[in-house]
């Protein structure tokens, strides 16, 4: 029997989704337009193999036109609107052009290998082992400790891009320290929920493929960790599917999916 | 709730002219319609008009030669249009000129011009008439990226006119082959049975035919069988002849997804990236890429303050991650 080559999927959270929106935006932070360059790479290297649950793009929607709404009057709400539309349009457009599915949650419902809703409660109100707490801590304070290492290295480069970049890790610096202070977060808002769907879809892809790997593409630092923290204890917290299947995910940050790409297609 | 009709920027090169002319009267019956009407001279104003306000409909003219434009020196509304198409796929383009050729003619079908009307010949009135139809049309923006289940049956008109030193029936069924291999091609050489087959569902039709002929009847059976668009895109092949005018100007009035000149060289490969856009954008309106040219004019649709404010609350991955690596390595 032929052995069929091993399929991966990705499954982009939101944050990805703004990523590609800020190609369209008059943007003058070059960090943030690397991530474009880096994702567009990673994404146009594997069409057909990129998934996007319904919540997340009607997420992405709702923040992109219900948000910073321009009410000065109905004339420039218009122009405010349309703009916003022709972005949107962009990057449907590049779904389209990478044959991108998405994955409803009518379909997940209905599904006998997960009890979504029970499974979406359950991460919602989970009471983290104290491996994450204490990994988490050390996190942000490693973060922090890094952060002003590099303003110190920044402060004595003579590159003149370099003393560019100081104001930017300042804030950086700022928001860290915010963050310390009013506590982090992991799996707030719809992330229970789109971790059920892709836990379903991770089942679901290996029973046609069970060479192939599902994995979430994510921006977000903080619910890598608990995501995939989650996923490698979710016998310890009574979070296998239906019939105990254990489900198969992990989350990968833009460096780490950089980094497949620099070795193999898959 | 607004209360006009639409707001339209008509760029005329002869707008301003004292002396009375299509422009002028189009300008005069557009107003009396009901609809905001604000014009401009140049083409680079219409550009860097997208920064300060929204227009439903956009009318062009084509040769904008009477008029210095001190920044676009050598473009024609033709490439404003494709422009403003390709900025924002939903704009509606109206062109309305008495000085446009072959080339501007297949630009408008193409890029989904929303109507080509003669200035001469009742121009005024069938401008008119188009706006009117525009302003009757529901907003058909979707944001559904998943493609809709293909229709594998593929309709195939090639009339005996067509010439075949130019593009043969062989070849256009194998370039269907490669993008549809499993399709199903139905084929006939007269408008009536193509029409019947297009009753049925299908994923792509193609009509290949050196001209049509300007008969109301040619005209109206196209008319039922463009209707069925986006589900299937027709590819239509014919002589881009410049004493066809009206023909053409029909066929591309009932917006064909590409409208190809067998005059030029290259059908071929015109056909194959034809039947690979109808492909990829089955079911869906073509959305082009964000244009590059005279980009300064219009630049991006969002500033950097307006982005920051639709931020999240997710903690990104910083800029200490990448420029420390090789030392944590």
């Amino acid at each position: 029997m032929k052995k069929e080559m091993k399929k991966n999927y990705y499954i982009l959270d939101t944050n990805v989704l703004r990523i590609l929106a800020s190609e369209f935006v008059d943007e003058h932070d070059s960090r943030k337009l690397k991530k474009v360059e880096l994702i567009k790479q990673f994404l146009n290297k594997r069409p057909g193999q990129i998934l996007i649950p319904d919540l997340i793009w009607t997420e992405f929607a709702a923040i992109f036109f219900q948000k910073g709404v321009s009410v000065e009057n109905y004339e420039k709400y218009d122009l405010w609107y349309n703009n916003r539309m022709i972005c949107m349009q962009q990057i449907k457009s590049k779904l389209v052009k990478w044959d991108a599915k998405e994955i409803l949650t009518t379909e997940v419902v209905s599904s006998k290998k997960i009890d979504y809703y029970q499974f979406s409660k359950k991460i919602a109100a989970i009471k983290y082992q104290v491996e994450l707490i204490e990994a988490e801590y050390k996190r942000m304070k490693d973060k922090l400790e890094n952060q002003e290492k590099l303003k110190t290295k920044l402060e004595n480069s003579n590159n003149n891009e370099d003393k560019s970049k100081i104001q930017q890790v300042k804030h950086d610096i700022s928001r860290t320290k915010n963050d310390f202070n009013k506590g982090t977060k992991f799996l707030d808002g719809m992330d229970p929920m789109i971790l059920a769907m892709s836990a379903y879809y991770a089942t679901k892809a290996i029973d046609a493929d069970p060479n192939g790997k599902v994995y979430i593409i994510s921006d977000d630092v903080a619910f890598k960790k608990a995501a995939n923290h989650v996923q490698k204890r979710q016998k310890e917290y009574g979070l296998q599917l239906q019939e105990n299947t254990e489900w198969k995910l992990e989350v990968l940050s833009l460096h780490d999916a950089a980094k497949i790409a620099q070795r193999a297609v898959g | 709730m607004r209360d006009v009709k639409l707001r339209i920027l008509m760029m005329d090169d002869e707008i301003n002219s004292k002396n009375d002319n299509p422009a002028t009267q189009a300008l005069e019956k557009l107003k009396e319609d009901g609809h905001e009407v604000e014009t401009t001279e140049t083409m680079s104003k219409v550009l860097t008009s997208l920064k300060e306000k929204y227009f439903d409909v956009y009318v062009l003219d084509i040769d904008m030669s009477f008029v210095t434009d001190e920044r676009i020196t050598d473009a024609t509304g033709s490439d404003i249009g494709k422009i403003l198409k390709e900025r924002d796929s939903m704009s509606k383009i109206v062109v309305f000129s008495a000085r446009g050729g072959v080339q501007d003619w297949f630009t408008a079908a193409n890029y989904h011009f929303d109507g080509y009307i003669y200035k001469g010949d009742n121009g005024v009135e069938k401008l008119s008439k188009q706006i009117e139809k525009i302003s009757q049309e529901k907003s058909s923006v979707s944001l559904e990226f998943s493609r809709p289940k293909q229709e594998n049956r593929v309709l195939l008109y090639y009339h005996e006119s067509t010439p075949k030193e130019k593009i043969e029936i062989k070849t256009i069924k194998d370039l269907i082959e490669k993008y549809m291999p499993s399709a199903e091609i139905e084929e006939c050489n007269n408008l009536k049975e193509m029409k019947k087959l297009a009753e049925k569902e299908s994923g792509l039709g193609l009509m290949f035919h050196s001209m049509f002929k300007d008969h109301s009847e040619t005209i109206q059976t196209l008319e039922e069988i463009m209707k069925l668009q986006p589900e299937p895109h027709m590819i239509v092949g014919i002589n881009g002849d410049p004493s066809d005018r009206n023909a053409i100007l029909n066929l591309v009035n009932l917006k064909p997804f590409r409208l190809i000149d067998l005059n030029q060289p290259n059908i071929p490969e015109k056909i194959e990236n034809g039947i690979k856009d109808a492909v990829l954008w089955y079911g869906k309106d073509e959305i082009f890429e964000y244009p590059k040219e005279y980009f300064d004019l219009y630049g991006y649709p969002l500033s950097e303050e307006e982005f920051e404010a639709i931020q999240g609350t997710d903690e990104l991955e910083g800029l200490e991650d990448e420029l420390l690596e090789d030392e944590w390595e």
